[in-house]
């Protein structure tokens, strides 16, 4: 190195120095305000034509066919309808959380964003104390006569929508009927039951002589065939023990599942069945479908917990030339005596937060933002985005929307769980009311019609007993609880897979226990009980709650 | 042993002008100057720029009031990463993963250089070459799932396992063979990539050397010791240098595609942690937090391995 480059190096060096402080120096001063302009009542179709910009993840199973949303059907009709145009952003699929993250660091927002906001620490009421979506209660009057007459008729819907205090931070998704809110659930090989002259089991001790036969008689390898995701989700087996897998309202106490003496049966439940193989014994590696579809279609498995669609109706159709004798049956949420009621069962909330747009703080015309939602929940919209458009991907027949040709039978051999995107929005979450004859004419298997009626044959008790959490956290309670949550999950999350792979013994259950103490769980339950007690003393309708088929809203 | 030295030409005492010195510098060096600029500029805006954003680890980060809007709060951040149950488990499990890493990772590319340096068969060394390149080019996640594969139940370690007499199991849910899967996996994936430098480094040795040697009767081991040595040494102790500041720094992709639960114990690392903590949970402040620690660590490691390199045999990074 030579004396000349020394001194450029050390030359440059200070021209770096010198710069980076003026640069931190630099204060940004642009904070751009809601300029909310007041203008007059929205008619659609709008004649100066506006844009607007929408944030939302693409299903999956609509990537082979569509790359945006500005592709299908039912967007560019609603676009003739309203004159609103739309630019969609949509995350890469399976990344979803951290870019969502990464825009909202960056404060490079969209006018719209489709997102619960849990991930957003604090959820979306700290999203809204921090400025980032807006309330649009005040806005409702004037540009949302739709949601307006929805809430006017279900009122009970504002529960899961309007904050404490009142604001309105999300346009909600709304799952219609009571048979699009339940989907999930356990189902047995119909054909080795008929062939053991077993009945569909109802209890664990059933479920155990079950699987114990699938394996010693069926010589299956995999009798039940479950990943940690599946067991630790809040019903199934776990519900046969009268907990979840998390928090739920007990008698109006909070109680946390994993931390509750019963949550010890249901560990040595399942290191009983992993020990004996009746598990499938990879649970703990993160599940692979490809892995999951090869072990049923090798006839491996004798039961799972599955989904309708691309469960059920995936392995039937799936099995049908490779083995005529395979069947699927559905069987009910297990309980511990015969003849219980389950308290949990997979029921996806009325409100589902997942599919609920907001309006950002960036978006300078708020109100044409949710006008043009708010169509959405007009007769016109709830038609387009549940069936697309009359004629050609539905007929009015008998005052039933079925879907034509294009959808059931595509012509170019795409299945319908995926041209279904491309026509309307109900094969997806979305700001609408989803309507449930979508649903009978997707999912039309006898199996899975049969499913629907056995798994949510207790709904309505399910309901009144209500295990829900009510009562979102204020910004302080929920950054008093995320790191001491955190940590505690971490902790739960390892132990449960130790003690049912049998790595370390049940005799520890105390120890964990008072691990999950000193880690802070008291704290946790006392601030969710005082925001639950908070919520139900301004609803205490909430307490015992009845189902809402909000899709009777357009058949009046 | 023959010492590499680098001639240091000592700096002239006396001070001058500060300014008459860059402008007499810019005048015989315009032309480098200008060649250099667009690096330079580059390094300010994508990589010093940036910087003043580690504040947020003494802030209560919010988005919408931005970096420089958002409160101080001093060192809470680091106070909760060390009152925390996981800071001294993710601090050791990276320190662990790092130190196998280097013990076992880092000769296996010298090692294979000097085997294939030894080689006369040309066609065979290239084929050795092109074989332990390969898996370089294959995209992590790609790498990640066969390396799940492998050590599945029914994969092939497993298949070797069970020849030996003993029973299949999956190894990715056993605490106490992570890091080796981990640190094996890494000496497959880069350990012909590695050696370029090195066999780079070997045909630069002066070949009269050699020949020096074999007249002074050496054999091929003792040229081995006394020529091919000797000459690889500087470059080890760069890229040994090299490799301990970056001891901290195992990337959190290969460790997030292979954990589980099961395994925290051994696998979950602090740069996992700060992922989990701050892309998933959105809890920048913190994770920036445990990341500028991770590389304050980092810093500490390379001025004391050059410092200790200068000492015990002259050759050093600066």
């Amino acid at each position: 190195m030579t004396e000349k480059s020394g001194f450029f190096i050390r030359w440059a060096c200070v021209l770096i120095i010198i710069a980076f402080a003026l640069s931190a120096c630099a204060v940004r001063q642009t904070q751009t305000g809601i300029n909310g302009m007041v203008t007059d009542e929205i008619v659609f179709p709008m004649q100066e034509g506006a844009s607007l910009t929408y944030w939302v993840p693409l299903h999956a199973n609509a990537l082979p066919i569509i790359n945006s949303f500005s592709e299908t059907e039912w967007y560019k009709e609603l676009e003739k309808l309203t004159g609103v145009k739309v630019d969609f952003i949509h995350p890469v699929s399976g990344q979803e959380r951290e870019q969502l993250n990464v825009m909202l660091a960056s404060r490079d927002l969209p006018d719209i964003i489709e997102n619960t906001f849990e991930n957003y620490s604090g959820g979306i009421i700290k999203a809204g104390s921090d400025g980032l979506v807006i309330d649009l209660k005040d806005l409702h009057k004037k540009y949302a006569p739709n949601l307006m007459k929805l809430y006017e008729m279900y009122p009970e819907l504002l529960l899961d929508i309007e904050t404490d205090e009142g604001a309105i931070l999300r346009v909600p998704f709304i799952r219609g009927h009571d048979n699009l809110r339940t989907f999930r659930g356990l189902v047995v090989r119909n054909d080795w039951l008929g062939d053991l002259g077993l009945s569909a089991p109802e209890t664990i001790d059933e479920w155990y002589s079950m699987l114990s036969a699938f394996k010693e008689i069926k010589g299956a390898t995999v009798p039940f065939l479950t990943s940690t995701n599946e067991l630790k989700r809040d019903y199934g087996f776990v519900g046969a023990f009268g907990i979840n897998n998390s928090y739920f309202a007990e008698n109006g106490k909070i109680v946390y599942g994993p931390a509750d003496p019963r949550y010890k049966d249901f560990l040595a439940t399942l290191n009983r069945w992993y020990k004996e193989g009746l598990i499938y014994s990879e649970l703990a590696l993160s599940s692979n479908t490809k892995v999951n579809d090869a072990l049923v279609v090798n006839g491996q498995v004798g039961s799972m917990m599955t989904i309708l669609g691309g469960g059920v109706g995936k392995y039937i159709e799936l099995m049908k030339d490779i083995d005529p004798e395979f069947d699927l049956l559905a069987t009910p949420y297990p309980t511990l005596q015969k003849g219980e009621i389950p308290k949990f069962i997979h029921q996806d909330p009325t409100v589902y937060h997942a599919g609920s747009a907001s309006v950002t703080s960036s978006c300078k015309t708020p109100e044409i933002a949710l006008a043009w939602l708010d169509y959405g929940y007009s007769k016109e919209g709830n038609m387009i985005h549940n069936f697309g458009i009359e004629g050609i991907s539905y007929e009015m027949v008998n005052d039933y929307p079925e879907y034509t040709e294009i959808i059931t039978n595509n012509p170019d051999g795409v299945p319908m769980a995926t041209i279904g995107h491309k026509y309307c929005r109900a094969f997806a979450q979305g700001p609408f009311v989803q309507d449930e004859r979508y649903l009978e004419q997707y999912l039309n298997l006898p199996q899975q019609i049969k499913a629907i009626e056995v798994w949510t044959k207790y709904a309505d008790e399910v309901n009144k007993v209500n295990t829900k959490v009510y009562g979102e956290l204020n910004p302080q309670e929920s950054s008093k609880i995320t790191p001491m949550q955190v940590e505690i999950t971490t902790y739960v999350d390892e132990m449960f897979l130790k003690f049912v792979l049998g790595r370390e013994p049940l005799d520890k259950f105390d120890e964990y226990t008072s691990r999950i103490r000193q880690l802070g769980i008291d704290e946790i339950i006392k601030i969710k009980q005082t925001a639950y007690d908070r919520f139900i003393s301004k609803f205490p309708q909430a307490k015992e709650l009845k189902s809402i088929n909000a899709i009777e809203f357009y058949r009046r | 042993m023959p010492s590499v030295t680098i001639q240091i030409p000592a700096r002239k005492s006396k001070k001058r002008n500060l300014w008459r010195e860059i402008a007499k510098d810019y005048k015989r060096n315009k032309y480098l100057i200008l060649m250099a600029l667009p690096v330079l500029t580059w390094y300010f805006i994508f990589h010093y720029l940036p910087m003043y954003g580690v504040i947020i680890a003494f802030k209560d980060f919010n988005p919408m009031r931005g970096i420089l809007g958002s409160e101080w709060i001093g060192f809470a951040h680091f106070k909760s990463f060390f009152n925390g149950f996981y800071a001294w488990r993710v601090i050791k499990n990276t320190l662990m993963i790092s130190v196998y890493q280097l013990v076992f990772g880092f000769p296996m590319p010298i090692i294979l250089a000097l085997l294939l340096n030894e080689l006369q068969n040309k066609a065979f060394k290239k084929t050795i070459q092109t074989i332990t390149y390969l898996p370089h080019f294959v995209s992590l996640v790609v790498i990640c799932g066969m390396i799940v594969d492998f050590t599945s139940k029914n994969g092939i370690i497993n298949d070797a396992i069970e020849l030996l007499g003993m029973e299949r199991r999956s190894l990715l849910l056993y605490p106490e063979y992570f890091r080796t899967i981990y640190t094996g996996s890494g000496i497959w994936q880069s350990v012909g990539w590695g050696s370029i430098i090195y066999l780079a480094a070997l045909s630069g040795i002066d070949q009269e050397l050699y020949s020096a040697a074999s007249i002074d009767g050496a054999g091929r081991w003792k040229q081995f010791l006394n020529v091919t040595l000797p000459g690889i040494a500087p470059t080890v102790i760069v890229l040994l240098i090299l490799n301990i500041g970056r001891m901290m720094n195992e990337g959190f992709e290969k460790i997030i595609l292979l954990y589980n639960a099961t395994i925290y114990e051994t696998a979950d690392t602090i740069s996992s942690f700060v992922y989990r903590r701050g892309l998933v949970e959105a809890n920048y402040s913190f994770s920036s937090a445990v990341g500028l620690f991770n590389s304050m660590v980092n810093v500490i490691l390379i001025v004391s391995a050059n410092r200790i390199s200068r000492m015990v045999n002259e050759t050093s990074l600066w």
